[in-house]
């Protein structure tokens, strides 16, 4: 994923975001139908019936987000982005764990969610904290 | 834009990712992992192409006359790889938290690395010790939430 994402910044600044998740998804297609014409077979095209329809979305999401990625990764870099995606991720990911009964510590999860969250505002913290000396 | 706008936006993206996490792997449950991957990349070739369609007036966008192939533009590759990987672990034991806690893992050591030596051409940025201190507080974190 890191891979992906610092070649993706790279192409969304050379040409543009959009054009970069377009090569993206269309790679990754291309890569996919050969990999599973190679490996597998389309027998899975038969299952489409029993998928609940909101499933098919995630691609959707997937190339939103591409478009975020190439966004933000030349403006502030590699680590800030991947720490602000995690957060983000942790936080709605325990939420739809909650949901799903998954996550059954819930105290637990929240001291979790606060060392993420002080560690994401760190920075902020720090640059108030030197600011206020020199004033 | 100022800094923190941009990293709200990538926070929002974060939220994006776990829900897009949850219906890819539920589509993972009932088609299979590679499957499942190959639909939500041509799903995401059409989202994708649509966001092209509608915004290469306002940013433009570069002439195809001159296309020259280059190995970055197999970058499809990774994320197809990383889509399956996603869809068959997010079905095992280990769940959505264990899915995210071990890519994170993966991408904290990633990112420090390649801010430090710019790998494929992303630009070097030092870390500094709040970058460290950062990414301890996470782990810290993304343990005690793998195990709650």
């Amino acid at each position: 994923m890191g891979v992906n994402r610092s070649i993706l910044g790279k192409l969304g600044s050379e040409s543009n975001p959009i054009q970069a998740s377009v090569l993206n998804h269309l790679s990754g297609t291309i890569f996919l139908a050969v990999f599973i014409a190679v490996f597998f077979d389309f027998q899975f095209i038969n299952e489409f019936n029993k998928v609940p329809f909101l499933s098919f979305w995630g691609g959707a999401i997937g190339a939103v987000f591409i478009v975020i990625t190439s966004f933000v990764i030349p403006r502030i870099g590699v680590l800030k982005t991947s720490i602000f995606f995690i957060g983000g991720q942790i936080v709605c990911g325990s939420l739809i764990d909650i949901l799903m009964e998954k996550i059954s510590n819930i105290p637990q999860a929240a001291l979790g969610i606060a060392f993420i969250l002080l560690g994401l505002c760190l920075k902020l913290i720090v640059e108030k904290l030197s600011s206020r000396k020199e004033a | 834009m100022s800094q923190n706008a941009v990293s709200a936006i990538a926070l929002l993206g974060g939220a994006l990712l776990s829900l897009m996490v949850f219906l890819n792997a539920s589509l993972a449950y009932y088609l299979g992992p590679v499957q499942a991957s190959l639909v939500v990349h041509i799903v995401g070739s059409f989202a994708a192409l649509i966001l092209f369609k509608i915004s290469y007036r306002s940013i433009g966008f570069r002439s195809l006359k001159n296309y020259q192939f280059h190995w970055s533009h197999m970058v499809g590759f990774f994320g197809a790889f990383a889509v399956a990987l996603i869809g068959y672990t997010v079905n095992t034991d280990i769940g959505i938290s264990g899915t995210v806690g071990s890519a994170v893992l993966g991408q904290i050591v990633y990112g420090w690395f390649s801010d430090y030596f710019g790998f494929f051409g992303s630009g070097r940025k030092k870390p500094n010790w709040q970058d460290t201190a950062q990414a301890i507080f996470l782990l810290l974190g993304v343990g005690l939430l793998i195990n709650a």
